[in-house]
């Protein structure tokens, strides 16, 4: 099988791909789970395997598995295609019961563990002798987590609130300029400064 | 043919195909690319200054970390090496690197550039010649030593720690005026106090004539009979990710490539260039970072505060072995989230108590050994960089020895739990325990690795058979007209944060490359 993905794949990576390429039909795993907006990076199967997913890497958090899934989605679309692609192989990799049996886990899809069985297949792939389950692992975990602790309540659940009060910024448009000129900008610039601190000089703006 | 006028046009707003002339195409906004085209501009020379990230201001910079990653790092935050191993940051925005980093100043070691000039004939820039430009820099950007009252409890953990253990330590210098220690350097300074090139060179560059078109990314360079003749550009919408359909098309006498490490070689390969030396691409180097969590009974806040201002050298120099240097990093929410490994409850008891929290770092100076010869740069069928890092033997036996480090400084400054960013059982509270730091999963995948120091790629040499470009001026040695001018060009890591080194590097080069397209 002739791939040219992003991650590096050993023989025994590349088997698991074209495993996985040719049984997802045969063991559908659960794909109730729906997106409430449509994607902008991953298919509808991808996307209920990364809730299932998401709700046990936020487990014990205040997170909303839908919502983490949803950033994700929307964070992929920064990445290169070819990362976007690789990491929805994966998530269909894990829904994969031969893929699960082959690795040492039970026939079953993810989505279709219960939740303490899913966190042994998590571990399971975290602790993979291959570099490439390790790797989408890691990869996905971190995603999960980033999307959640990067919201604001997330944040000021941990005791991290911004210093400074600022306005709202103009919204990001797909068309529109976003910063006419620096020095119009800097004199707008509504900042509080904390008691005591000195002000800031102009650095020579034009 | 028509000219830009000088200012910020935004790329995404553009109705129509560009198509511009001028002196000196500059390609990337970051340290070295601003550094550049202010001193071209200044000359007379008219300069246009190509950016694919966004013109984001003072104004929009609020210490969210879910706006500035998406928008202000490459690949919105989640660049890694190819195996996913080493995590990227590396900047994508008007000002480059700069508008997002730490601040952390040095010069140059004299060591580094010893070894340069001994070990790949990097004959044109010596120590002398560098310290007026260095000195120029210091100035130009306020670099001075930060004042005792602006260092965080995190920092303090670091010099506390080092200290105990007899450690030289040395408080750093940063590049700001009016710092209030709001602790956001990474998001883009939300006070305007850090003086990055978003506030110092590209307004003077601008106040010189220059333009500069944000959300313009060069695709390719065009050669013609081993001259550069144009640069096109593919524009983008204003999230900085989808073309617009617009193309931009900058015809230039001289193109510089400043679009930093990882990038630079990667444009110069989708261009084929030509590579005598057949290293484009090669020795790319990452300051590799291995952290630890230190957990203190008191507060930490390691978001608070300027994130570095103490710095450890003290084990740089180890022979045979790799030599790494301690700084620290900032605890924000996500930054920490997805460094401490592990996930559901058992990451979540961890990180709760991320407030009590120091994060230590030792980063690896990489490419002084003759086995260490970094990453190799690919483009994907996407055209989008990509960078392969094997990490050698010699290397994984470095880290170990660093995360020893990490754990004795945190635990002589007081830490009651260390944990280690090793998937699986990872905590240290005691010295008795550090043989366990042997036994830890040390392969790619099962360890939370870092760089947010790109260099090399583009390296630069007197010697064509070794060099992308030659060393004296950074001109490309089989084409005339084409200059590499940032931390792509430097042989082997820096072993200090870079920035000051590529200002310095910057300035003498681009005054030569003035002088010499002056002269015709
Ligand atoms: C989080 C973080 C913290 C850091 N902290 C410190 C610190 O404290 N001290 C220190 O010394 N260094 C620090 N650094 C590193 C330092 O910022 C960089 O080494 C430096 O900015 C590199 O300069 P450069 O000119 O090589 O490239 P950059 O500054 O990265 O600029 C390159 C620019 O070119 C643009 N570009 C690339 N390709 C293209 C293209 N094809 N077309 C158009 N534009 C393109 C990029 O979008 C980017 O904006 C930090 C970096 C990060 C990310």
């Amino acid at each position: 099988m002739k791939r040219r993905g992003f991650l590096k794949l050993g023989i025994v990576g590349g088997a698991l791909l074209a495993v996985a390429g040719t049984t997802l039909a045969v063991l559908p795993g659960d794909r109730s789970v729906r997106p409430r907006v449509p994607l902008a990076s991953l298919s509808e199967a991808q996307f209920a395997v990364l809730v299932a997913l998401a709700a046990r890497v936020v487990a014990r958090t205040t997170a909303d598995p839908l919502s983490v899934a949803h950033a994700v989605d929307t964070a992929l679309r920064f990445a290169p295609p070819e990362v976007q692609k690789d990491l929805g192989l994966a998530l269909g990799l894990l829904d994969n019961a031969l893929v699960s049996l082959l690795t040492g886990g039970r026939p079953t899809p993810f989505t279709m563990l219960k939740e303490q069985q899913q966190d042994e297949a998590l571990r399971r792939w975290g602790d993979s002798r291959l570099a490439l389950l390790r790797s989408a692992y890691q990869g996905l975990r971190k995603l999960c987590l980033a999307a959640h602790y990067a919201t604001p309540p997330a944040a000021a659940a941990l005791g991290y609130t911004p210093s400074i009060a600022k306005p709202e910024p103009p919204a990001i448009t797909a068309r529109g300029p976003l910063v006419v000129d620096l020095a119009a900008l800097r004199a707008r610039d509504a900042v509080e400064m904390p008691p005591g601190s000195p002000a800031p000089v102009d650095g020579g703006t034009p | 043919m028509k000219t830009l006028p000088a200012g910020i046009t935004e790329g995404q707003t553009l109705e129509g195909d560009l198509e511009v002339g001028c002196d000196l195409a500059v390609i990337g906004s970051g340290a070295g690319g601003a550094v550049t085209a202010a001193t071209a501009a200044q000359a007379g020379l008219s300069v246009v200054l190509l950016e694919e990230g966004g013109a984001f201001g003072t104004e929009r910079f609020r210490q969210r970390e879910d706006e500035a990653y998406p928008f202000l790092y490459q690949d919105g935050g989640q660049r890694a090496t190819k195996d996913g191993a080493i995590a990227i940051l590396q900047g994508r925005a008007l000002g480059g690197g700069t508008t997002v980093n730490w601040t952390t100043c040095f010069r140059t070691p004299d060591y580094i550039v010893e070894h340069w000039r001994k070990k790949h004939a990097v004959g044109g820039v010596s120590v002398a010649e560098l310290a007026p430009h260095w000195q120029w820099a210091e100035e130009r950007l306020a670099i001075a030593e930060v004042p005792l009252p602006l260092v965080n409890a995190n920092n303090q953990k670091l010099l506390d720690g080092a200290k105990k253990l007899g450690f030289e330590t040395a408080l750093l210098r940063r590049n700001v005026i009016g710092c209030a220690g709001t602790g956001n350097c990474g998001h883009g300074c939300p006070i305007g106090a850090k003086q990055g090139m978003l506030n110092t060179l590209i307004p003077d560059a601008i106040k010189a004539g220059a333009a500069v078109l944000t959300r313009a990314r060069a695709d390719r360079v065009l050669f013609e009979s081993a001259r550069a003749v144009a640069v096109e550009c593919t524009l983008l919408d204003a999230w900085g990710v989808g073309p617009t359909g617009l193309r931009a098309t900058i015809k230039p006498k001289a193109v510089v490539v400043s679009g930093g490490a990882i990038n630079s070689p990667a444009l110069l390969l989708r261009s084929n260039a030509p590579d005598a030396s057949g290293r484009l691409g090669r020795r790319t180097f990452l300051h590799p970072v291995v952290a630890i969590g230190g957990f203190f009974d008191d507060e930490v806040a390691g978001w608070r505060g300027p994130p570095q201002s103490v710095a450890s050298h003290a084990p740089v120099h180890r022979g045979e072995e790799m030599g790494y240097f301690l700084e620290t990093a900032p605890v924000h929410p996500m930054l920490a989230a997805t460094s401490f490994t592990g996930f559901g409850g058992a990451h979540a008891e961890l990180f709760v108590n991320v407030k009590q929290a120091a994060a230590l770092i030792a980063l690896q100076v990489d490419g002084l050994h003759d086995d260490v010869v970094g990453g190799t740069v690919s483009v994907l069928s996407s055209g989008r960089a990509a960078l392969d890092y094997p990490i050698v033997a010699r290397q994984w036996r470095g880290f170990i020895e660093a995360q020893k480090t990490l754990i004795r400084v945190a635990l002589a400054a007081g830490a009651r739990t260390v944990a280690t960013l090793h998937e699986g059982p990872n905590r240290f509270s005691s010295e008795a325990d550090l043989p366990r730091v042997d036994a830890l999963p040390w392969r790619t995948g099962s360890v939370v690795l870092f760089s947010a120091h790109q260099m090399g790629g583009c390296m630069m040499s007197d010697d064509p058979k070794q060099g992308v470009v030659r060393s004296s001026d950074l001109r490309h040695h089989q084409i005339d007209n084409l200059f590499v001018v940032d931390g792509s060009v430097f042989p082997t890591a820096t072993g200090v944060n870079p920035q000051l080194s590529i200002y310095g590097l910057a300035h003498l080069a681009a005054t030569r490359i003035v002088d010499g397209l002056s002269k015709g």
